[in-house]
């Protein structure tokens, strides 16, 4: 007997295991095996890569602009770098949102970690980098300023997260998901309404206690935001 | 390692021993989630190791079925050709010694090549070809007599 007829013999003589038993057990496999190997630092590390370097060199400049306040004392200098913040912001939803405007969102829904394992964590990168930024800045920025620190946290987030709140809201849209320069449209906006208000002295003269609570108000809602984002990202997959 | 591939290599090795299809699906399915829980430097050698015990476990559990019985045991493909042909592969490989039908099944059934079937069993090479050689042998001399 050839070794070849006796392979054919016992492999036929066994069999194939159940096809469709194979594949839902193989299935159940993989997605044990790819949640343990996933971890969300590694996620953090992948998408990490995937964010131009102009989100961090925004990021940069903003630093160094408030860094300067430091040796140039000048209240204009807050204005300037609040007059920033919306444009930090819609760059950030601008890059988080970046596979919706480039058609690649089906590709990335498809991939390991999923559309939304991706846009959290592109959002956490992003989200971090930039709350690191006005923080930084606020603690340059505050001993130049003329005012108290409520109202210099005021000055930088509040621009921020209203464009970024805007920016999630427009990108729902399906307007917003063929036109992701949008976000960049709602940050000239949103630039231009503070400068008229500055302009205008509107908020001049608000209490801290006010811009505490519309910064939490703000804070709120931009989790809202956030959230309904992310589910919007998981129905789609679903 | 590659489960989907060893699927199929562990789910003969299981069958060949269990010979019952669901009973091997189910070991099989069994080995895997075991091995899957655990590290090691041998991952394919292990997966064999722990197939092989479950495989010991069922033949605990459960009574052995005869040959001579009237029951007739559960084939991949209910054909008359495949059933004798099935039952003549059975009977064969029950006449050999549990290291020659181990090293048939190994090589003939799963494929392996001699080096791997040697890290599996620990045994030299040459061990391994010249023991293949001789279970070759008697696997035809036991198909020879027993074919219906």
């Amino acid at each position: 007997m050839r070794d070849q007829d006796i392979r054919e013999l016992l492999q036929s003589s066994a069999g194939t295991p159940d096809a469709k038993s194979k594949d839902r057990f193989l299935r159940e496999i993989r997605k044990r095996q790819d949640t343990n190997r996933m971890s969300f630092i590694r996620i953090l590390l992948i998408q990490f890569r995937y964010i131009r370097k102009r989100v961090w060199l925004a990021s940069l400049l903003i630093l160094i602009l408030s860094l300067t306040v430091t040796i140039d004392l000048s209240f204009d200098r807050l204005t300037a770098v609040s007059d920033l913040m919306p444009f930090l912001a819609g760059l950030g939803m601008l890059e988080a949102l970046r596979a919706d405007m480039h058609g690649m969102k089906e590709l990335e829904s498809v991939t390991l970690i999923s559309a939304k394992g991706a846009l959290f964590a592109k959002t956490a990168l992003i989200g971090a980098s930039h709350l690191i930024t006005m923080l930084v800045s606020s603690i340059f920025l505050f001993p130049s300023a003329a005012s108290d620190i409520t109202t210099v946290a005021a000055m930088l987030l509040i621009p921020y997260t209203v464009t970024s709140i805007l920016c999630m809201e427009v990108e729902r849209t399906r307007f917003g998901r063929e036109n992701g320069y949008c976000c960049l449209v709602i940050a000239f906006l949103v630039f231009g309404t503070f400068r008229m208000m500055l302009h205008s002295n509107i908020s001049a003269g608000t209490a801290p206690g006010t811009l505490m609570l519309i910064m939490a108000a703000l804070i709120v809602l931009e989790i809202y935001e956030l959230k309904k984002t992310m589910r919007s990202e998981e129905y789609a997959w679903n | 390692m590659d489960i989907e591939t060893y699927y199929d290599k562990i789910y003969r090795y299981i069958y060949y021993r269990v010979h019952d299809r669901s009973i091997a699906e189910d070991l099989t399915q069994e080995a895997f989630l075991r091995f899957l829980g655990s590290s090691g430097n041998e991952p394919e050698r292990y997966l064999y190791t722990i197939a092989k015990n479950l495989c010991i476990d069922e033949y605990r559990r459960i009574k052995p079925v005869s040959l001579d019985s009237e029951e007739v045991p559960d084939l991949p493909d209910n054909s008359a050709d495949s059933l004798v042909k099935s039952l003549e592969v059975r009977q064969a490989l029950e006449k050999l010694s549990e290291e020659d039908r181990e090293l048939l099944i190994l090589r003939y059934a799963n494929d392996e090549p001699i080096k791997e079937i040697s890290r599996l069993t620990g045994i030299s090479r040459f061990a391994v070809y010249r023991r293949l050689k001789e279970a070759k042998s008697r696997l035809t001399k036991a198909l020879g007599k027993e074919t219906i």
